[in-house]
């Protein structure tokens, strides 16, 4: 059975939801040969990637990504707020830091093209401003809710990723903070606006994603979606069956997507 | 209108600051004591809606019907309030500004193509001028009267709100301009500022209890204050939030529901 979690996000039902959860399970080697073939079962002429994102949509996607400042809002802000956690200062100053690290980058020649630092290179001084202040709200969120994570807690530097071999497809799992309570770990996940009707299925998909990024496998014991616009706290608990649930909701996608593919040629 | 002091202080920032050792306890239990109060008197008014299909409240919702009202509905209104909001944020970061249309311009260009920008680019150079000019007035107004944030304060700006009542059955709105403070401490400490390009009416006052209503259900605490400053006349207005002011908010909520229900 998997079931949703639902709270406040208050301080003190966070707290709970993070105190209480689990001990994850742990993913074998005949669970990932079985996920891979599931997926290699899905042909796909190019190279996709599966998230939460993709699961919500039901596996219609965008044409394309492009930089804006709410899209760099979490990148920015996320590692702001490690530096606020880190070294102290303002959460203004850090942003400010932050930006001007990649604009470094741009200048030394080591970003990549289409990357954030390059993207920011580009802009234009009142929207490296809005850059600013998207970055500067959302890293104030996360401080702000992190009261509830207790006392070993870190801002994620990077997602999980999980490349499926033979199977052209690579896992993307989004994680803003990782908790961790005594032997078990929480991941929480900072979202914008409310919680969708698919949001379990995305928490599933990115409690997953995460397990099998895992070197050991090991699942995080919650994960939890947090949805501060809307005082709203959301959680998976790590066991077989959610997993399971989530590797279905990331084929189903990937199932989806191949029929958009077919569908475009004809 | 409650006035926060004798004297009125210099600025909006320092009208919703206040001295510290005014401050009141923070309200915890004020969120809770709002959705007691929609529970008990929304039940009747939202029986057709159901929770998959919330009514949405905005603080539009709560103005005066658009035929009363000035030309601040009309597009090149409704152009001046989003440049002139842009602006607010950029300022409230400390961001530094040379060319207030322009820069506010660019701002909106980076934005997802849709009908502001459709307005924009269909300007002829005469109402392109006409609205400079009326930014750049609006903005010395807001530099002017809007006040300096320090970055300890936690500024963040375009907070959004999306909160459900009565059962989920109504759906709260709301973008607060910016938001100061923290919302963790011992004494009510935060403040949320609107910032309008019409002058002060009756409206500006419903949304300013508006927004002291959702930014209670968002952040599980009253605000300390709440205030809008005109751009178009330079007056503000500070309301200190108490569990009235939230009362009030709530009926202003349950007597919009109430005449779309008599409608």
């Amino acid at each position: 059975m998997n079931t949703l979690l639902s709270a406040q996000a208050t301080t003190s039902d966070l707290r709970e939801l993070i105190a209480t959860a689990p001990v994850g399970e742990q993913l074998t080697v005949e669970h990932r040969r079985s996920i891979g073939a599931r997926f290699r079962e899905v042909p796909t002429l190019e190279h996709r990637r599966l998230d939460a994102w993709l699961v919500e949509q039901g596996g219609r996607h965008d044409d394309g990504f492009s930089w804006s400042p709410p899209v760099a809002r979490r990148v920015l802000g996320n590692a702001a707020a490690q530096r606020v956690r880190a070294n102290g200062g303002t959460i203004a100053d850090a942003v400010r830091d932050e930006i001007a690290d990649q604009l470094v980058r741009t200048a030394s020649g080591r970003a990549r093209t289409g990357s954030l630092s390059w993207w920011l290179a580009g802009c234009s001084h009142p929207v490296l401003g809005v850059v600013l202040a998207e970055a500067t709200t959302w890293a104030t969120q996360v401080l702000d809710a992190s009261p509830a994570f207790g006392t070993q807690w870190r801002v994620a530097t990077t997602d999980a990723y999980y490349d499926i071999a033979g199977a052209r497809t690579s896992l993307r799992g989004r994680r803003d903070v990782i908790c961790v309570e005594d032997d078990r770990t929480v991941i929480v996940r900072v979202r914008a606006g409310s919680p969708g009707r698919s949001a379990g299925a995305g928490l599933r998909a990115d409690l997953l994603s995460n397990a099998l990024a895992d070197p050991e496998g090991r699942s995080a014991g919650r994960f939890i979606g947090l949805w501060p616009d809307a005082n709203v706290a959301l959680a998976v608990d790590g066991t077989l069956d959610t997993l399971r649930a989530g590797g279905r909701d990331l084929l189903r996608a990937a199932v989806c997507l191949r029929r958009v593919s077919l569908t475009a040629v004809a | 209108m409650s006035d926060t002091s004798l004297s009125r202080p210099a600025d909006v920032i320092a009208a919703v600051r206040g001295a510290h050792r005014d401050r009141p306890l923070a309200d915890r239990d004020a969120a809770a004591w709002i959705r007691d109060l929609f529970e008990r008197h929304a039940g009747a008014l939202t029986a057709d809606i159901t929770y998959a299909s919330p009514r949405r409240l905005r603080t539009s919702d709560l103005r005066t019907p658009p035929a009363v009202r000035d030309l601040a509905s009309s597009p090149l209104g409704r152009l001046r309030g989003v440049l002139v909001a842009t602006l607010a944020r950029l300022r409230a970061h400390g961001v530094a500004i040379d060319d207030p249309f322009a820069d506010a311009v660019a701002v909106l260009s980076v934005d997802r193509p849709g009908p502001l920008r459709d307005a924009l680019e269909a300007l002829d150079d005469s109402d392109r001028a006409r609205l400079a000019a009326d930014v750049e007035a609006h903005y010395v107004t807001l530099a002017r009267h809007l006040g300096l944030v320090a970055s300890n304060w936690r500024p963040r700006t375009a907070v959004r709100t999306r909160v459900r009542v009565a059962g989920g059955r109504l759906e709260l709105h709301d973008v607060a301009d910016l938001v100061i403070g923290s919302v963790n401490g011992e004494r009510a400490a935060l403040g949320v500022i609107d910032v309008t390009t019409s002058p002060l009416g009756v409206d500006e006052e419903k949304a300013l209890r508006f927004h002291a209503l959702t930014a209670t259900l968002r952040n599980e605490v009253a605000p300390l204050r709440v205030c809008v400053l005109s751009t178009a006349t330079g007056e503000y207005w500070a309301l200190d939030v108490d569990r009235d002011l939230l009362g009030r908010a709530v009926d202003d909520v349950l007597t919009l529901v109430a005449q779309e229900v008599a409608a």
